[in-house]
C-alpha cells in the first residue's frame, strides 16, 4: 500500500478527505537568489536559453531535425532560470513597465490540449491568441515543425518535442506574451512524481527513519525534484511528513483538479511614489479561481495573475515596492507565493508501510551552497568546490542498494 | 567530534557593538531616537560618539551573569556601564558618503511605513500608515537610535542626556526618549516570559576560545550552548561573517555580505536593526481570552482564559513549554528550551499558530530554513495593575530590536510571510494571535486543535492588543566604522593606545554609586566615583563610611540623585547620583 493514493483507479474508496495546503515557496527561483547577491538578481532571473536541460551556464545548443540531423533555424530559448512554476511576462512602453503576467500551468497540460486533434489545437491557439492579442496566430505556428532536439558537442542529440506537437519553447510564449509555463521541469508530472516518490518512507545508511524536516536532505535521498529549487523540496517534504507521521499515518492524493497554484501576492507592498498602497485590485487573477488570501488560502487555486495600474492612476514602472523603485520587473515576482493543494485522509489501522533505501544524494558547491543531486549507484561524484552534503544517506559498503520503486525522472542540473 | 566547527570565525571583539552579539540583558536601559535636520552633521557627531559605544570585549565578563548585576558596578571585575548601542539611518550614512547597498530593500525603504506587507494598520481616523506613530513616523524619520542600559533607569537616561546635548546643533525637534524597565521574572506586559530560545552566535574569541558557552561533547548533532540555545553561524547577524547552509547547521555557509564591494566593506562587523514600539493593551488581550474561554469551555474542557491565553503564546507564564511535565524546573534549560514539535504533530499540545511556534517552528516542517535575529528587545511602561484607571503616561508595551543582516529577509519573513499568514510556515494553522496583523478589516483565525474535533477561534478587525506605535530599519556600524564618520579612524585609535589625557578626565561624565555593605566594605557603605569616558570608564575615588548618610555627605556639589533606592535585583546599590 502505498501513501499515495490515485483515487480514480478502480476500487479505491476515499472517506472523508481534508484539503490542506502543505507548503508554500516564493516564486522568484531560489537558485538565482543563492548565484547572485544584490539586485543582480534580477535580470539573472530573466535569463533567456537552454539552462532548463543542461545546467546553469551552460551555451545555447544548436536544434537539429532528430530525423534528418540537419540543424533548424529556430529559436528554442525559454525563461530557463524561473524553475519555481512560476513564470512571467513584462510589457514596457518606451522603456516604462505598464504591466506584468505571472502563469504557472504546466506546458504539458497545453501539449495533453494540443493532442487532442483539430479542436484541441485550435483551442491552445484562441489561448495564445487571446494571451497575447496577437489575433494571427494559428495551430501551425505553434506546433514542431520537425521532430526537434539539441545537439551536443559530442554530436549526440537529445529530443525533446515531437513533430506536430505543441513546442513548449515557441517564440509566441516568449516574445509577445505569455500563455504557459516552458522551463522544462516546470510541468505537472513533474508534480506528481514529486508527490508520490515522496510518499515512501526512506531510511538511511543506518537504518534510520529519513525525517522530514530537513527538507533538502530528503529530496537529495528520493531525488524526486531538484534541491536547488525552493519548490520541489517543500513540496516533497509536506507530503512525506503527512505519511510518516507515525502517531497519524496518513494517506493523500493531490487534489482535483491536480495544478500548482498563486497562493497569494503581497499586494500590499506595492505603492503609489507618494508610499500609498495600491489595492488589491490592481492585480487581475485572469485564469483560475481567486480567493480572499487571508481567510481562505485553501480555496485560491489562481492560475495566471495580471498587474496592470489602471488609466489614470499611474503607471507600473512608477511605483514603488515597500519604497523603493522597480528597476526590474523581477522584483514584482518576489512578491508572489505558490502553493499546491493535497486531501488527506487517516491511514487505515494496521497498515505500514516499510522504510526504502534511499534513491542518491547530493553534492554541495561550497561557494553557492548549491545543492546538486546524484543517483545512489553513481555513488558520490562531487566536483571540484563540491562536498558531499549528506554522507550518511547511502550505505558505502559496495554497490549501493538499488531503491524497489520504478525509476522516476530527475530533475538534476547536472550535465550530460 | 569536538569544537569548533570547520570554519568557525575569530569574532571581532572590539568592532562589533556589543548590543548585537551579548546584548544588555535585563539591565535598566533608555532609549533616544533623533531626527536630523542636518543628516550629515549627525553622521560626523555620530563618529565622535564611536568611542562611547561598546563594543563586544566590554560586555565579555557579564555573559552568563544578571545584567542588571554587573551594570551598576557590583562586580569588581567587570568594568562597569554604562553601555551604550548605537544605529543610524540610511540617510544619515548617505549623507556622510557611505556606501550604502545593503541589499536590502526594507533598510532602503524612507520609513518602516513603507513595508506595506507588514500589515501596519493606518491611523483609525484615516491618513497614511505611519502619520500617528509617536517615533519614526514618515516625516519625521529615526536617524539616530541610541540604547544605554545603566544600573538604573534614571542613570541611563542621564546618559542619554548627555548624548542629547551633544546633538542639539543637528537635531530637528525634541527627541524622543522612552525608558525600558526590566520587568519582574523577564516577562512582557501580558504576563508571560520573554525571549528564552534567543540564538547564540558560533564563533572564537580572539585568544582561540569559544565565544559561547557549549556543551563539552560535540555530539555531532545540532549545535547548542549549556544553556540549550541554538548555536548559528554570525553572519546571521553581523555581516563579514559565515551564513548557515541550508538543512546543516554544523557546515559554514558563505560570508554575509553585500554584494556592492564598497558596501560590503564598510558594512563589515556592522548589523541591521530592526526597531518596533509595539504597544500593548493588557485589558483588551484579557478581555478576549475571558471571552472566547467563556464560549468555547464547552468544546476544550479545562480551557480558562489562561489557558487560552498559554495556548495564543505556545508557553506558560513562567516560561515552560506546553508540553513540559509537571514538576518541570523553570531554571533548567534543558526543560525550557530543549523540546521541538516531532511528538505533536497533530498540535495537541502546542497550537501550530501559537506564537513560538511560528516563529521558531523547531523541528517539523516549515517552507524553508528558519533564519534566525538576534533579540534586544525590553518593555516600555509599567506594569499592568488590574483595575487601573488608565495606563500610563505614553502607554504599555514592548521595544522590539533585533540584530540581522537582512530586515527583508529575515525579520520579514517571520513577521510578514509567518505570523501574518495563516497558512505558514507549516501549510495550516491559522495567524499569531499575539502579534500577527492582517489587512485592515480582516479577521485573524488560528486552530486551537486539529484533531479531534477541530477548534478554531477567530479575532474580529476590531479585537487587537497589539498596536504598532513606531519604529524604523536602521544599521548599526563597526566601531571603526563609526570612527570613520567623523574622520578619526586614527586619531581614535591613538587615543586608546594613550589611555585618558588629563584633560579627558576633566570632561568625563561622573557617576557616584553609593553600596551597602559591599565586599570590601561589609559593615558599612562605600561611595565610589566612575568617570566616564570615550572607550572605557574607570574607577575613580572610593570612600568607605559607616553612614548612608555619611556618604551622601562626600558627594560633591551639584550632582541629583538618579535612582529612587534600592532596586530588585540590584542587591547592595543603595543611590546612584550624576
Amino acid at each position: 500500500m502505498v501513501p499515495y493514493v490515485n483515487p480514480a483507479a478502480p476500487g479505491v474508496e476515499v472517506p472523508h478527505k481534508r484539503t490542506l495546503t502543505p507548503v508554500q515557496w516564493d516564486g522568484f527561483p531560489e537558485a538565482v537568489g543563492k548565484r547572485y547577491r544584490g539586485d543582480a538578481r534580477f535580470a539573472q532571473a530573466e535569463h533567456l536559453g537552454h539552462e532548463d536541460w543542461w545546467g546553469f551556464g551552460a551555451p545555447d545548443m544548436p536544434i537539429v531535425d532528430v530525423d534528418t540531423g540537419e540543424v533548424v533555424d529556430i529559436d528554442c530559448r525559454v525563461r530557463d532560470r524561473q524553475d519555481e512554476y512560476l513564470e512571467w511576462h513584462a510589457r514596457e512602453v518606451d522603456g516604462v513597465l505598464r504591466s506584468i503576467t505571472f502563469v504557472c500551468e504546466g506546458w504539458d497540460y497545453f501539449q495533453f490540449l494540443f493532442r487532442q486533434g483539430d479542436k484541441g489545437r485550435e483551442h491552445v491557439a484562441k489561448r495564445y491568441r487571446d494571451c497575447t492579442g496577437d489575433d494571427s496566430i494559428t495551430p501551425e505556428d505553434l506546433e514542431a515543425p520537425a521532430t526537434l532536439g539539441f545537439r551536443l558537442p559530442n554530436g549526440r542529440v537529445e529530443p525533446f518535442v515531437r513533430k506536430g506537437d505543441l513546442n513548449p519553447r515557441n517564440r509566441f510564449n516568449r516574445e509577445n506574451g505569455i500563455v504557459h509555463l516552458s522551463h522544462r521541469a516546470n510541468n505537472l508530472a513533474a508534480e506528481v512524481t514529486l508527490a508520490v516518490t515522496s510518499a515512501l518512507p526512506r531510511a538511511d545508511a543506518n537504518d534510520q527513519l529519513v525525517d522530514g524536516d530537513d527538507a533538502k536532505r530528503l529530496i537529495c535521498c528520493t531525488l524526486a525534484g531538484d534541491p536547488a529549487r525552493s519548490s520541489d523540496p517543500n513540496i516533497a517534504a509536506g507530503a512525506y511528513l503527512g505519511v510518516t507521521d507515525p502517531e497519524k499515518p496518513q494517506r493523500f492524493t493531490l487534489t482535483d483538479p491536480i495544478g500548482l497554484y498563486i497562493a497569494d501576492f503581497a499586494y500590499g507592498m506595492l505603492q503609489h511614489p507618494d508610499g500609498e498602497s495600491a489595492p488589491r485590485d490592481y492585480w487581475t487573477p485572469t485564469r483560475g479561481k481567486d480567493a480572499d488570501p487571508i481567510s481562505a488560502r485553501e480555496t485560491s487555486r489562481i492560475l495566471r495573475l495580471h498587474l496592470e495600474v489602471p488609466e489614470g492612476e499611474g503607471v507600473l514602472g512608477e511605483m514603488l515596492i515597500d519604497g523603493n523603485a522597480i528597476e526590474h520587473p523581477a522584483q514584482l515576482a518576489e512578491l508572489v507565493r505558490m502553493h499546491l493543494l493535497v486531501d488527506t485522509w487517516d491511514a487505515p489501522e494496521g497498515v505500514v508501510v516499510p522504510p526504502i533505501a534511499c534513491r542518491g544524494g547530493c553534492c554541495r558547491d561550497t561557494r553557492t551552497t548549491l545543492l546538486d543531486s546524484y543517483r545512489a549507484q553513481d555513488g558520490p561524484r562531487c566536483g571540484p568546490g563540491e562536498v558531499d552534503a549528506y554522507p550518511d544517506l547511502l550505505k558505502r559498503t559496495g554497490a549501493a542498494a538499488p531503491a524497489p520503486v520504478a525509476e522516476a525522472p530527475t530533475m538534476s542540473r547536472r550535465r550530460p | 567530534m569536538s569544537w569548533p566547527l570547520p570554519g568557525e570565525p575569530e569574532l571581532d571583539l572590539d568592532e562589533i557593538q556589543g548590543h548585537v552579539l551579548v546584548g544588555f540583558g535585563g539591565a535598566p536601559q533608555a532609549l533616544g531616537a533623533y531626527t536630523a535636520a542636518d543628516p550629515a552633521a549627525a553622521a560626523r557627531t555620530a563618529g565622535r560618539w564611536a568611542e562611547m559605544v561598546t563594543p563586544t570585549r566590554r560586555l565579555l565578563p557579564r555573559m552568563g551573569r544578571p545584567a542588571r548585576d554587573v551594570v551598576g558596578g557590583l562586580w569588581s571585575s567587570v568594568e562597569t556601564g554604562p553601555w551604550v548601542a548605537l544605529a543610524l539611518s540610511r540617510r544619515v550614512l548617505e549623507a556622510a558618503g557611505r556606501p550604502v547597498e545593503f541589499d536590502d530593500p526594507w533598510f532602503a525603504a524612507p520609513s518602516m511605513a513603507s513595508a506595506g506587507g507588514l500589515h501596519d494598520p493606518r491611523p483609525a481616523g484615516g491618513g497614511a500608515r505611519g502619520s500617528d506613530w509617536v517615533v519614526g513616523r514618515p516625516d519625521r524619520p529615526v536617524d539616530v537610535l541610541l540604547v544605554v542600559a545603566a544600573g538604573t533607569v534614571r542613570a541611563a537616561e542621564e546618559v542619554v542626556g548627555w548624548f542629547t546635548g551633544q546633538a542639539r546643533a543637528w537635531l530637528d525637534g525634541e527627541p524622543f526618549l522612552e525608558r525600558l524597565l526590566p520587568m519582574k521574572g523577564s516577562k512582557e506586559h501580558f504576563g508571560f516570559r520573554d525571549g528564552i530560545s534567543q540564538p547564540a552566535p558560533l564563533g572564537l574569541r580572539d585568544d582561540g576560545t569559544l565565544f559561547d558557552a557549549r556543551r563539552a561533547d560535540d555530539d555531532g548533532g545540532e549545535p547548542k550552548t549549556t544553556n540549550q540555545q541554538d548555536l548559528v553561524w554570525p553572519g546571521e547577524f553581523v555581516f563579514g561573517y559565515p551564513m548557515p547552509v541550508e538543512g546543516d547547521p554544523r557546515v559554514c555557509g558563505l560570508e554575509a555580505r553585500p554584494a556592492d564591494d564598497a558596501a560590503a566593506a564598510f558594512a563589515r562587523n556592522g548589523s541591521i536593526l530592526v526597531y518596533r514600539r509595539l504597544a500593548q493593551d493588557v485589558p483588551a488581550f484579557r478581555a478576549f481570552c475571558a471571552k472566547r474561554a467563556a464560549e468555547r469551555a464547552d468544546e476544550i474542557p479545562g480551557l480558562t482564559p489562561e489557558t487560552l491565553a498559554e495556548l495564543v503564546v505556545g508557553r506558560r507564564p513562567d516560561g515552560l513549554p506546553l508540553s513540559a511535565p509537571p514538576g518541570a524546573d523553570v531554571k533548567d534549560p534543558v526543560a525550557m528550551n530543549a523540546f521541538d514539535f516531532t511528538h505533536d504533530a497533530m498540535d495537541q499540545a502546542c497550537p501550530l499558530g501559537a506564537h513560538i511556534r511560528k516563529v521558531n517552528p523547531r523541528a517539523g516542517h516549515k517552507e524553508e530554513q528558519l533564519r534566525r535575529i538576534m533579540r534586544r528587545g525590553a518593555p516600555f511602561g509599567t506594569a499592568y495593575v488590574e483595575g487601573e484607571a488608565a495606563p500610563p503616561p505614553g502607554g504599555r508595551g514592548l521595544v522590539f530590536l533585533a540584530y540581522m543582516t537582512s530586515a527583508r529577509v529575515q525579520f520579514g519573513r517571520l513577521a510578514m510571510d509567518w505570523m501574518n499568514n495563516a497558512n505558514a510556515p507549516s501549510g495550516r494553522g491559522g495567524h499569531d494571535m499575539l502579534v500577527g496583523q492582517v489587512a485592515a478589516g480582516a479577521s485573524r483565525e488560528v486552530d486551537l486543535r486539529r484533531d479531534p474535533p477541530e477548534v478554531k477561534i477567530a479575532a474580529g478587525p476590531d479585537e487587537t492588543w497589539v498596536h504598532m506605535t513606531g519604529g524604523a530599519f536602521l544599521f548599526a556600524p563597526s566601531i571603526g566604522a563609526l570612527r570613520s564618520l567623523a574622520g578619526i579612524e586614527q586619531e581614535g585609535a591613538r587615543a586608546m593606545e594613550a589611555g585618558p589625557q588629563p584633560e579627558d578626565l576633566e570632561k568625563a561624565l561622573k557617576q557616584y554609586a553609593i553600596y551597602e555593605h559591599p565586599d570590601d566594605h561589609p559593615d558599612g557603605y562605600v561611595l565610589r566615583e566612575w568617570l566616564i569616558l570615550p572607550a572605557q570608564t574607570l574607577p575613580g575615588d572610593s570612600h568607605k563610611v559607616a553612614t548612608l548618610e555619611e556618604a551622601r555627605a562626600l558627594l560633591p556639589a551639584g550632582v541629583s540623585k538618579v535612582s529612587e533606592g534600592p532596586e530588585p535585583g540590584a542587591t547592595n546599590l543603595v543611590e546612584v547620583w550624576m
